[in-house]
């Protein structure tokens, strides 16, 4: 990156922190919010499947163990959720390494049916229970997450504000570390076994070490969102949070923007997540369908003119013409 | 004779029923240029699989620097000292050139500007330098075996296993490579194996020949020796003395 990108991105990055000044609209905000959820759950996914090609099909089953370990631990043992979104990381983080240590020794597909596989068993384990090892989670109804007041401790604020600003700090962490991982030894490890797990393993890359190691801060900052995502709608379920619809919007996303890239999923959030709760929400009646019509279209429109992601079009305006 | 870098003791791969490398035994010493030739399927690519270890040899031993390697995986018999070229290019095609020899430096070291200058060295030595900023898919083949090269050198190798980096390459660009490896040899005390169907490569190249046929061993010897032995001519020269 040079100057020229720095201070663009600088721009962007002081233009964004300032909306909450101007404009304060609850509704506004929480588009905001929701962009940029989606743009830190697209950068956490990118690691394992953009920077390492794993496509996961089922990193919606990470953000769900997030919430509900969070969750679980603040409504039974008062625990901080600053300190349950940690704890939700290192176990969805476990099982993260479990999905992958068998599958990453393979070539293929494998990971990938691995992942819908174990987001299906946790959702259904999840939908079938009214405890799990003896919490209480109350299966297909879903967990309200009591209101303790408006507190920093407790994570909990009656304005959007204040997760306005969280979750543009933890994007700002995720692009950080993904642009750490990107220029250092790993990205280019990450980026070999990608293109070619033969060559990189006999140019001493430890193939299956390096994809586990980015599978694991994958999903590990995956869950933390989802611990986020509690906090903020203060209530969980399966069907949304479990849900295959959710894997998905993650994977287009980050597809769409740009994976592998730093910053295409970042990208892909700021388009496709105004599209969908624009829509969603100024399309009603009659015309119900109209917004899944619609977000359909433009996905097919950009895949069909930009199949490389939106990023890589952008890029090349900022391409500095020397070198 | 030097020290014994590495050998190959009695090493046997079985693909089903079928064998393709049979008991064979071979050796280098340090600074080395050892030649492998041999007709198609002799099991040439198979017996470098099992020493880079890409394949577990069915029975047999592979010793390298007095210790047994053929349990290891790739990339530790990589970080030992051993690296090897593909036959067939296996190059990281949305990588740029100098990214694609970067991924071999960094073996020794995490440091990205170290790297980036170890790169450009080897890629100065293997003359990609022009090319360092052309991604992988752009390049031609001539060009694609060189990147094969310069990414095994990256990872400073002691070890290094050219499998046929000529083939496919005009005389002109073969005469080329062959002076690139007799630098690589001389400069940097490289030890090679090299498979080669270009007898001129192997001619002037080779310090010692081994032919191999139908998985055997056969013979062993200086190059201008072996091409007289009466076995090496008939199953393999012999076929193409009478074309």
């Amino acid at each position: 990156m040079d100057k020229k990108h720095i201070a663009i991105l600088l721009a962007i990055l002081f233009a964004v922190a300032m909306v909450p000044v101007f404009d304060d609209d609850p509704y506004f905000l929480q588009i905001f919010i929701m962009i940029m959820l989606f743009a830190y759950w697209g950068t956490s996914w990118n690691m394992i499947s953009g920077f390492a090609g794993q496509m996961s099909l089922g990193h919606a089953a990470f953000a769900g163990i997030g919430a509900y370990t969070s969750t679980v631990l603040f409504i039974n043992y008062g625990l901080s959720p600053w300190l349950g979104m940690l704890v939700g990381g290192v176990i969805a983080g476990g099982f993260g390494l479990l999905i992958g240590y068998p599958c990453f020794k393979l070539r293929g597909t494998y990971f990938t049916l691995a992942t819908i596989a174990f987001l299906n068993v946790i959702r259904i384990l999840v939908l079938a229970n009214q405890s799990v090892l003896g919490f209480d989670i109350r299966g297909a109804q879903g967990l309200s997450v009591p209101w303790r007041g408006d507190s920093l401790v407790n994570m909990q604020f009656l304005s959007k504000t204040p997760y306005f600003y969280l979750i543009l700090v933890l994007l700002l962490v995720v692009i950080l570390i993904s642009h750490l991982i990107k220029e250092s030894k790993m990205g280019y490890y990450l980026a070999a076994i990608k293109t070619n797990q033969e060559a990189a393993n006999s140019l001493g890359v430890d193939v299956t070490r390096y994809k586990l190691m980015a599978q694991f801060i994958s999903v590990f900052f995956t869950a933390i969102g989802g611990s986020f995502y509690a906090q903020f709608i203060l209530f969980i379920d399966p069907q949304r949070l479990l849900g295959f619809d959710l894997s998905l919007e993650i994977a287009i996303i980050a597809l769409i923007g740009g994976q592998g890239s730093v910053l295409g999923p970042a990208l892909g959030a700021f388009i496709l997540v105004p599209v969908a709760e624009l829509t969603r929400a100024h399309i009603s009646g009659e015309l119900a369908a109209l917004p899944i019509i619609l977000y359909g279209l433009s996905l097919m429109v950009i895949i069909y003119y930009l199949p490389e992601g939106v990023h890589k079009y952008i890029a090349r305006w900022f391409r500095p013409s020397a070198k | 004779m030097n020290e014994r870098l590495l050998s190959v003791e009695g090493v046997t791969k079985k693909f089903g029923g079928l064998v393709a490398v049979n008991n064979a035994s071979l050796y280098l010493s340090k600074n080395e240029i050892v030649g492998l030739i041999g007709s198609n399927g002799a099991g040439k690519t198979t017996l470098f699989n099992v020493i880079a270890g890409d394949l577990a040899p069915t029975s047999g031993k592979v010793v390298y620097l007095g210790s047994e390697i053929q349990a290891l995986p790739p990339h530790r018999i990589c970080r030992l000292g051993v690296a090897r070229t593909y036959q067939i290019v296996k190059p990281f095609s949305e990588l740029t050139v100098l990214e694609n020899v970067m991924v071999g430096a960094f073996l020794h070291t995490a440091r990205t500007g170290e790297v980036r200058d170890l790169a450009l060295e080897v890629l100065a030595d293997v003359g990609l330098i022009e090319r360092r900023n052309t991604v992988g898919k752009d390049l031609n083949l001539p060009q694609l075996k060189r990147l094969e090269l310069a990414r095994a050198l990256a990872t400073t190798p002691k070890l290094l296993m050219l499998d046929e980096v000529m083939a496919g390459l005009n005389p002109t660009e073969s005469a080329k490579v062959i002076e690139l490896v007799q630098g690589i040899s001389s400069l940097r005390g490289v030890t090679l194996l090299i498979i080669e169907h270009v007898m001129k490569a192997i001619m002037t190249l080779s310090d010692r020949v081994y032919v191999m046929n139908q998985g055997l061993v056969i013979a062993e010897g200086k190059p201008e020796d072996v091409v007289q032995n009466p076995e090496v001519i008939k199953s393999y020269l012999g076929a193409r003395a009478h074309a």
